[in-house]
C-alpha cells in the first residue's frame, strides 16, 4: 500500500472516530449535559484530530520513507482532484441541508453543529475516494 | 466504475529486454511512482502525452512502440 493511500485511510478513520464521536456526544449522549455548545468538546476534537493525524502520517512515513517523500505524479494529481471534486459536492450538499435546517425549526447552534458535520462528511468522501481509486488502480 | 483506457502497451517487453528492469527504476526514472508505473502497465491508467514520451525516451524507442491504441 502506498504512503498516500495510507494517509488516507489515517484521515478516514480519525475523521470517522474523533467528529463521529463529538456528534455522537453532543446530540446521542450528551452525558454532563455539556450540552449543544460544547466549545471545549470543539476545540478538544480540534487537537486530537490534529495530534492524531501528525503522530499517525510520522509513523507511517518511518515505515516508507522514500515513498512518503516522493512528490504527488500526475496520477497522484488526477486521484486527489477527482476526490476533492465529489468532497465538494458532499460539503455543498451538507451545508445546504445545515442551511435548510434553519426553516425547519433548528437553531444557529443545530446549524453550526451541521456545518461542522458536513466538513466531517466532506473529509470522509475525499478519502474514501481516493482510497477507491487506489485500490482500484485507476 | 470508470472503463480502462483503450489503449494496450508494451512496457513489460521493454522492461524486459533492458535488462529486466524494475518498475521502481522506471519510475524513478521518469519521476512516477512505482505504483503508476504498475497502474500503466497493467492499462487501467493512460498517461499524459509528456508522461509517455518520457517512456519511450527511457527506452530509446518511438512512443507509438510503447502505446498502441486499440479503440
Amino acid at each position: 500500500m502506498s504512503f498516500r493511500e495510507k494517509s488516507a485511510w489515517i484521515s478516514f478513520f480519525v475523521t470517522l472516530v474523533v467528529w463521529g464521536g463529538y456528534v455522537f456526544h453532543v446530540y446521542v449522549w450528551p452525558g454532563d449535559g455539556a450540552g449543544r455548545l460544547a466549545m471545549p468538546l470543539f476545540i478538544g476534537a480540534v487537537i486530537v484530530t490534529v495530534v492524531f493525524q501528525v503522530v499517525l502520517h510520522i509513523v507511517a512515513a518511518v515505515q516508507a520513507p522514500r515513498d512518503a517523500q516522493s512528490p504527488a505524479d500526475e496520477r497522484d494529481q488526477l486521484i486527489s482532484l477527482k476526490a476533492t471534486r465529489w468532497s465538494s459536492y458532499a460539503m455543498a450538499t451538507g451545508a445546504l441541508l445545515a442551511a435548510a435546517s434553519l426553516h425547519i425549526g433548528a437553531d444557529v447552534v443545530d446549524m453550526a453543529n451541521g456545518v461542522i458535520a458536513a466538513l466531517a462528511l466532506a473529509e470522509l468522501v475525499r478519502c474514501a475516494s481516493v482510497i477507491a481509486a487506489y485500490r482500484r488502480g485507476a | 466504475m470508470a472503463a480502462p483506457p483503450p489503449i494496450r502497451n508494451a512496457i513489460r517487453r521493454l522492461r524486459f529486454d533492458h535488462g529486466e528492469m524494475t518498475q521502481q527504476a522506471l519510475a524513478d526514472a521518469i519521476g512516477m511512482t512505482r505504483q503508476t508505473i504498475v497502474a500503466i502497465e497493467q492499462g487501467k491508467y493512460a498517461p499524459s502525452l509528456v508522461a509517455a514520451f518520457k517512456i519511450a525516451r527511457v527506452f530509446g524507442v518511438g512512443v507509438e512502440e510503447v502505446f498502441q491504441w486499440e479503440g
